[in-house]
């Protein structure tokens, strides 16, 4: 999916109704910081630690300093793959919706704990699936 | 032994030998008297007692006058037997007249205030030549200054050198003194003696032998017309450059000063300029080397320029120009940004310097304002792999979006890689300094992605 990245308002603008990829938009949003030379601050940052094995913790896409996702502006339903938070630099919502004219419903899901395994051998994902059931 | 200021030291026939024959008293470093020489005062007194006691003297005339404690004449013909007897007078000067009452010689007593080490060996220009003194240490000897052989007043048989004098002591690895007549305010020499300020000490920025220091290639030249030199785009004046051969502040001066005890040519033209009278050119006050106004024998102004100095030390040279005003290039800050390993191996990072603050635009808005190096190029690029890459700043000409100069700026630096750095942002402020120093530390990249 393509965005805009507004410097003045904060405002990253998608331009599709289709689900926003959270690894999809942050990747862009550093393409966008090194190609456009400009001083806006920053966007974002992401968690994504390494636990045992190929475990990871993460990844978290933090929204910092109060930038905002606005969905096109067409009836739709967002899907939002990632976990997106809010950084304590924002203090308003990752999404703005409030200009808005026509219906939008956002489904974003925010785990309190995510992990990822990756490039792991059959055995690790099993064991990392038994650590997860019965901890 | 030391310097002989009692009569009672000094015996006929021992230490001095009277020749009534000759009319010559003649020192003989023999008995009490050593090189350390004796008062011309104490000699004059022992000479009244032994012309009073000695039934062989007194028939003679009295060879001396006493003008001043300090100032006195041979008289009647009488003088100094030789050069040796005249060196070990001390703390005075002499005129010698012949039978008729002529002066025929005046000798001026020169005695150096400060510290002198016991082995340096000061010299004097009078004629234009240099002449060592007898003695090395602190000077107390007397120089000739007037020489009249026939005593006829006119010295074309002889010479006239009272009206000028100056006195050096330049030692390796010591500071250079210089003191001369106008210093001590005084336009004509008469025989008696004169007291020069003249003392040095250590030198802590000369670390280096002349061997090595007369390698680095730097060279003087004396103008004799002003050379126009840039100075923080002003030209200004000067007639003394010195060609610093892209060496640093202190080998710059080190080669110099050791060029100014050379007895040989310096002057890399065509003139002619022995090292040993050579001015003074150079100081350093600190760490900062400045340029001396000087007395250039040519007539390109007495401003002393160096060309090719390292940039690094643009900072700390100060220049006298003709007009005896000192110059400076604008103060230009530096520093370098610091790059974790992250940044540094992911081969797309790139950095970026802003102005936090700015009238044209403060970071976080479209219209922030990238920060102008020295040369006017954005403080931004590649990583390049490299651990850490320098900056300068032009602290008191940078007037970028309508900053005002000659103030500190606080910058915001920002680092950002692909898939190997994330973004990282750091603040700091660009003072009047050197060794500044800005870490970017950027996490490692686990989830950029550009498929």
């Amino acid at each position: 999916m393509p965005y805009t990245f507004d410097c003045d308002a904060k405002i990253i603008q998608l331009t599709t109704t289709d689900e926003l990829d959270m690894l999809d938009l942050y990747s862009r949003w550093k393409d966008e910081v090194i190609s456009a030379a400009s001083g806006c601050e920053q966007a974002f940052r992401v968690v994504k630690e390494p636990l045992a094995g190929s475990v990871f913790i993460g990844p978290y896409y933090f929204i910092m300093n109060d930038w905002r996702i606005r969905p096109q502006d067409t009836t739709h339903e967002l899907v939002v793959a990632g976990t997106l938070v809010q950084d304590a630099t924002s203090s308003l919502s990752p999404f703005k919706v409030d200009d808005l004219t026509n219906n939008i419903q956002i489904v974003r899901t925010v785990a309190s704990e995510v992990q990822v395994v990756e490039n792991a051998t059959a055995e690790e994902i099993a064991q990392s699936i038994i650590d997860t059931v019965v901890p | 032994m030391a310097l002989i200021t009692d009569p009672d030291d000094l015996n006929q026939a021992t230490e001095v030998v009277i020749s009534t024959g000759g009319k010559t008293i003649q020192l003989i470093e023999a008995g009490n008297l050593s090189s350390d020489g004796v008062t011309l005062q104490c000699l004059y007194s022992f000479l009244k007692e032994e012309w009073k006691d000695d039934a062989a003297l007194i028939p003679f005339s009295f060879p001396m006058e006493a003008i001043t404690a300090e100032s006195f004449e041979f008289l009647d013909g009488w003088a100094p037997a030789d050069t040796t007897t005249r060196n070990l007078l001390r703390t005075a000067g002499w005129a010698e007249r012949n039978s008729s009452g002529n002066v025929i010689a005046e000798y001026a007593g020169i005695i150096s205030l400060g510290t002198l080490g016991g082995s340096d060996q000061p010299y004097y220009d009078n004629d234009g030549t240099v002449t060592d003194f007898t003695y090395t240490g602190p000077i107390n000897e007397a120089i000739q200054i007037l020489d009249d052989p026939n005593g006829d007043g006119s010295y074309g048989d002889g010479f006239d050198r009272r009206s000028s004098l100056t006195i050096y002591a330049r030692e390796q690895a010591k500071s250079y003194a210089v003191s001369d007549l106008a210093g001590i305010g005084v336009t004509t020499l008469a025989p008696q003696a004169y007291r020069f300020p003249l003392a040095n000490a250590d030198d802590l920025k000369v670390t280096e032998n002349d061997v090595t220091v007369d390698a680095y290639g730097v060279t003087i030249t004396f103008h004799a017309s002003a050379q126009q030199r840039d100075i923080g785009g002003t030209n200004r004046d000067f007639g003394i450059i010195i060609d610093g051969n892209s060496r640093t502040a202190e080998e710059i001066y080190m080669a110099v000063q050791s060029a100014l005890r050379k007895a040989t040519d310096i002057d890399d033209d065509a003139s002619t300029l022995v090292g040993q009278l050579a001015p003074e050119l150079l100081e350093f006050v600190g760490d900062t080397l400045k340029t001396k106004f000087a007395t250039n024998p040519e007539a390109g102004g007495g401003g002393v320029y160096i060309d090719n100095f390292q940039t690094a030390d643009q900072n700390r040279i100060t220049f006298q120009d003709n007009t005896n005003v000192e110059r400076t290039f604008p103060f230009v800050s530096s520093g370098v940004l610091n790059f974790n390993a992250n940044l540094q191996n992911d081969s797309t990072s790139i950095y970026r310097m802003f102005f936090t603050t700015n009238p044209a635009g403060n970071f976080g808005t479209s219209n922030a304002v990238l920060v102008d190096d020295n040369s006017a190029a954005d403080i931004s690029g590649l990583v390049s792999g490299n651990a850490s890459i320098a900056f300068d700043f032009d602290y008191e000409g940078n007037v970028q979006g309508g900053r005002t100069a000659n103030t500190d700026a606080d910058v915001t630096i920002v680092a950002i890689g692909t898939d190997g750095a994330q973004y990282v942002v750091a603040t700091g402020t660009v003072t009047r300094s050197t060794g500044l120093s800005f870490t970017l530390t950027a996490n490692l990249e686990r989830n950029y992605l550009n498929p």
